[in-house]
């Protein structure tokens, strides 16, 4: 009797071994094939760690709107404050309440300092002048719209290019710099 | 030679090192080398300053507000024709449509006739010229009797 014991204990012993074994040789092929086949991410979800499709967003001070911004879509770049912006459309308001409308094709949002980048078919408006340019930079602590290439202005009695400007929010004045020519509609004749 | 009627139709063309545009004082000014061309008229100046007035049509659908004022400081030289007229500053003003040269310096000539003051203004709209002097700067005028004038 006593043997028949003994041979059922080792009967359920090598059993549980071989259950053990057959386990880990299952584990370790599932992990070997998950290692083989890693399934790709998208190109985009890799650069982007959110991705918009409308995006609208509202910079205040004290209180007071400074700038709104309208974008078609928006892309923000893993690991970095950069908003790629598509079609963006931004409304800056000036301190004496008026605005100044900038759309462009593209664009780069800093989330960290709020400076903006916009390129492609850049245009500026305010209530008198449209300004054209290709590139244009808005900080946002000193309130600046800068360019550093050809800009093009007309509105008003006036139709100008200069090869920079920078445009002051604050205090509402732009500076035209390097070859300003163009055309002013008013009469001059003297006798 | 574009009569000075024809002239008027076109636009002033402007070149210049810089432009500050000042939306709230509504002015425009131009810096450096500034020369302002528009038919037979030719204005250079260090510094040209253009006032606007917010209501009235410009030319060419121009949207509601015109020029007041052009205002040239600085080395001013105006040519008009076969006129050169030299000043520290010159005005003009569009209502009325008049240019008024100031500084001890102002002084017209035409050919060989020379006019000088410390005042000298032109009135457009009837050819009139006014030149007015002080203590210090007399009016002075050479006239050469072959000459057609200086107006």
């Amino acid at each position: 009797m006593a043997d028949r014991r003994n041979l059922f204990k080792w009967i359920l012993t090598v059993t549980a071994i071989l259950a053990v074994a057959i386990l880990i040789a299952v584990f370790f092929q599932f992990r070997r094939q998950q290692d083989q086949y890693v399934v790709p991410l998208p190109d985009t979800a890799t650069r982007a760690l959110m991705r918009l499709a409308q995006l609208q967003q509202t910079a205040t001070k004290d209180g007071r709107v400074q700038w709104e911004l309208d974008a078609a879509a928006a892309e923000l770049e893993t690991g970095s404050q950069r908003m790629i912006l598509t079609a963006p459309e931004v409304v800056f308001h000036t301190e004496e309440g008026d605005t100044v409308h900038l759309t462009a094709e593209r664009g780069v949002l800093n989330t960290r300092t709020n400076d903006m980048e916009a390129s492609g078919n850049v245009r500026v408006r305010d209530d008198r002048y449209t300004l054209e340019t290709e590139k244009l930079i808005y900080r946002h602590e000193e309130r600046l719209l800068e360019s550093d290439v050809p800009v093009y202005i007309h509105g008003g009695a006036i139709r100008l290019r200069a090869d920079t400007m920078v445009y002051d929010l604050n205090t509402n004045q732009a500076h035209f710099d390097g070859h300003v020519e163009g055309f002013l509609y008013e009469t001059l004749a003297i006798p | 030679e574009a009569p000075a009627s024809e002239a008027t139709d076109e636009p002033i063309e402007i070149t210049a090192d810089r432009l500050i545009s000042d939306s709230t004082a509504r002015t425009a000014e131009f810096v450096g080398n500034v020369r302002a061309v528009q038919g037979q008229t030719v204005i250079d100046a260090d510094r040209l300053k253009i006032h606007y007035r917010e209501s009235g049509g410009g030319q060419e659908g121009v949207d509601t507000e015109s020029v007041e004022s052009i205002e040239a400081t600085g080395r001013v030289r105006i040519t008009i024709d076969n006129r050169v007229a030299v000043s520290d500053k010159a005005v003009y003003t569009t209502i009325d449509k008049k240019l008024v040269l100031t500084g001890p310096e102002s002084r017209i000539t035409s050919g060989k006739d020379t006019i000088s003051g410390s005042r000298i203004t032109f009135f457009r709209e009837t050819g009139q010229l006014e030149i007015v002097g002080d203590d210090g700067n007399q009016v002075k005028a050479t006239i050469h009797s072959e000459e057609s004038g200086l107006n």
